[in-house]
């Protein structure tokens, strides 16, 4: 009987916070997603699924919808294959990995929103910004780029930010799966004359698939999520260009106050993130099984 | 049998933290007038003793001589602005405010819908209430109820650098939008733009309104309902958005513009010398001072908006105002007395002077040593009576969200004005149901 309980009391804690701080949250604002709750007061009445069928019906959802499917795709890209090859440099004993370690993890250290802040004023779209007064001096450009106010560019801008500060991460995840992959895989392979690209695509990725894969379930949902970045940076300007979906949700719970609208954004974040994790967990299993 | 167990678990917690926890009712119990009263404030740090600025220690005295003076103990709670209106809205839906608060005054439609905010209009003599600025009264006022008082404000204007517009050959700042615009021509080289302004956000919706009340538009009609989509408001509604695309288009204004959501985002060309007018806010002369060198500084000089031909005079005012949240006869008699203490002549100027605010109080542009006789000062004398606040409605929110889109989707290509506002007026309308 003993034996019984000590189980559920070892997993009790975890179990009540889950259920207060997750799954409580969660079915609640289901809940309020069929409502039209406003948090600026008023009776809430129960609607159905009539949040749904506005959200289907508002261009607005279906752009930040795009936009996030945008930001998302090219983010994992960049900042998986950056994270791979900056650990890949520094892996081996070379001159300054020490150094190049240390400033590519300072770019994770930095607050959100100084990050946004920075770029803000980096891009600015005249020379007073200093990326098109680099440019411009060096003679690649003849006139500013408007970085903040072409909607392609500023989108161009936000995806490049949010590498610039998640690549750390990536490297650091990348960096420890190097660590694992037996040396004398390496040896054999020099043995045999492999060349460089021979061992990087037998060797070195095949054995760190399954952290490459979990890095990518990471990096999706927490770019997925993104809110105060590009909130920060551009407010979701211009003209919606860089809305995600995250800010959607934000403007409409916490600018308009429509709790009820807010929470079906929510739930429908929810439901992709779920997606995204399923497909993940099913690849990586395979992967671990293999 | 396990399952069933840990269903029970599942289901008796969400119900406890539905049913049980959900609603929390304000479990303070009432106090006698002879104890003393603790006040729980609510306040971004700039309004209080805890700013690491100059209102700090100016504050400290006026909020412990108070404290000392009617037996009441001060119990600050620090809320960031940008979270504070979700905040404070969160707490007053769960019946569990503050017993105070400093709010923004545009919030505050949005606060006395939840009928958490306490009417204090019996608390305020009607000889004090005659010391403020019209609308400094109106703002806080719904339903012939008083909300609160306003304590600091600030007044939308056009800044201008003389040494550029003398350069130019111009003695004076733009009165009309065509001189604003043959001088943003001559004004705008490679390193400077003629005109600087904020076209997207709360900071748009505050450019715009200013242009569109000067002629004669309306935003919302008495009953809340929007209006800017019909009639002359339409006409003067399209009249100022067709005036900030030829600017824009002309490349008199930086395109960032239409990115740009608060003033203040135009800071980092206005302190490098990008400017040579700019529509900003009355706090920016501080900023301005603090940034850039003396002698720049000086140069920096305000007056009233320029006007469409057949405009009048407009200006913009936005500020904080005091709010009592507290049922409580006794801490909400404290909670006034406490506004009144902040917000009296003397110590409204100090708060006002230390911070780069500007007084609600008409009797302090005439007495106090600093505002009667500041260059800067006498200016706002001028243009606040000009000023309005925005409309006290609770639509106002999604109206502002709606109508800056709009004028992004124009301004950029995007859409025609018809369309831009058509579209603008359903989402309301269908967001409003």
């Amino acid at each position: 009987m003993r034996k019984d309980k000590a189980p559920l009391s070892l997993i009790l804690p975890g179990l009540v916070f889950v259920l207060v701080f997750t799954l409580y949250p969660t079915v609640y604002s289901l809940w309020l997603s069929f409502t039209d709750k406003m948090l600026t007061g008023g009776k809430t009445s129960f609607i159905g699924f009539r949040n749904y069928a506005e959200l289907i019906e508002r261009a607005e959802f279906w752009n930040s919808l795009r936009v996030t499917l945008v930001y998302v795709i090219v983010t994992i890209f960049f900042q998986i294959v950056l994270g791979l090859s900056l650990a890949l440099l520094t892996d081996k004993k070379r001159i300054g990995r020490k150094l190049l370690r240390t400033v590519v993890l300072i770019t994770w250290v930095i607050p959100e929103v100084v990050v946004s802040l920075t770029f803000q004023w980096m891009f600015l779209g005249d020379k007073y910004g200093l990326i098109n007064a680099l440019l411009l001096y060096l003679g690649i450009i003849n006139e500013s780029l408007k970085w903040l106010s072409e909607p392609q560019l500023t989108l161009v801008v936000a995806i490049g930010m949010t590498v610039w500060r998640g690549v750390a991460f990536s490297m650091i995840m990348q960096m420890a799966a190097l660590q694992s992959v037996p040396e004398t895989l390496y040896e054999a392979a020099d043995i045999d004359g492999a060349s460089y690209f021979q061992k990087l695509f037998r060797i070195t990725i095949p054995n760190i698939s399954s952290t490459i894969l979990i890095n990518l379930i990471i990096i999706t949902i927490a770019t997925f999520n993104v809110m105060s970045l590009i909130y920060a940076f551009s407010g979701g300007g211009p003209v919606g260009a860089t809305e995600v979906i995250s800010i959607y949700m934000y403007k409409s719970a916490f600018k308009e106050f429509r709790f009820g609208f807010a929470s079906s954004i929510s739930i429908i974040m929810f439901l992709i993130n779920i997606l995204f994790t399923s497909v993940y967990i099913r690849v990586t299993k395979k992967e671990f099984i293999t | 049998m396990k399952r069933v167990s840990m269903v029970a678990v599942l289901l008796l917690t969400i119900s406890v933290l539905t049913f049980g926890g959900g609603k929390a009712e304000s479990t303070t119990k009432e106090v006698t007038s002879t104890e003393q009263v603790e006040l729980t404030v609510w306040a971004d740090s700039f309004f209080t003793p805890k700013w690491q600025g100059t209102q700090g220690p100016v504050l400290d005295e006026i909020w412990r001589d108070f404290e000392q003076k009617e037996n009441v103990k001060l119990k600050l709670e620090l809320v960031p602005y940008p979270e504070f209106q979700a905040k404070l809205l969160t707490a007053l839906s769960a019946k569990n405010p503050p017993d105070m608060a400093i709010a923004d005054q545009y919030w505050l439609a949005s606060l006395v819908s939840t009928g958490g905010v306490q009417d204090i209009g019996a608390y305020w003599p009607e000889a004090d209430r005659k010391d403020f600025f019209d609308w400094a009264v109106d703002g806080v006022t719904i339903d012939k109820k008083v909300y609160g008082i306003w304590y600091t404000t600030d007044a939308r204007v056009l800044f201008y650098r003389k040494d550029l517009l003398k350069a130019a050959g111009y003695s004076e700042p733009p009165k009309t939008w065509d001189e604003l615009y043959e001088m943003a021509k001559k004004l705008t080289t490679k390193d400077t733009y003629g005109m600087g302004m904020v076209l997207a956000g709360e900071g748009g919706m505050c450019t715009l309104l200013i242009d569109y009340w000067s002629l004669g538009g309306e935003l919302v009609d008495i009953s809340g309902k929007p209006v800017f989509n019909s009639g002359k408001n339409k006409e003067s509604m399209i009249k100022v958005m067709e005036f900030y695309k030829k600017l824009y288009d002309e490349k008199l204004i930086p395109s960032d513009s239409i990115t740009y959501m608060s003033e203040n985002d135009m800071n980092p060309r206005i302190f490098g010398g990008g400017y040579a007018t700019f529509f900003g806010g009355g706090w920016q002369i501080g900023n301005i001072k603090d940034n850039v060198s003396k002698d720049i500084a000086s140069q920096w000089d305000i007056a009233l908006r320029p006007i469409a031909k057949d405009g009048r005079p407009s200006s913009l005012t936005g500020g904080f105002d005091l709010n009592v949240f507290t049922a409580d006869p006794v801490k909400k008699e404290k909670a006034v007395k406490f506004i009144l203490h902040l917000s009296n002549p003397i110590n409204g100027a100090k708060f006002a002077a230390a911070s780069n605010g500007l007084p609600v109080r008409k009797s302090v542009y005439m007495n106090d040593s600093f505002f009667s006789t500041d260059y800067y000062m006498r200016k706002y004398t001028g243009i606040l009576p000009y000023a309005r606040t925005r409309p006290n409605s609770v639509a106002y929110p999604i109206i502002s969200e709606s109508v800056t889109k709009a004028l992004g989707e124009f301004i950029s290509g995007q859409k025609s004005a018809d369309k831009a506002l058509a579209d603008a007026e359903k989402t309301i309308l269908a967001k409003m149901k």
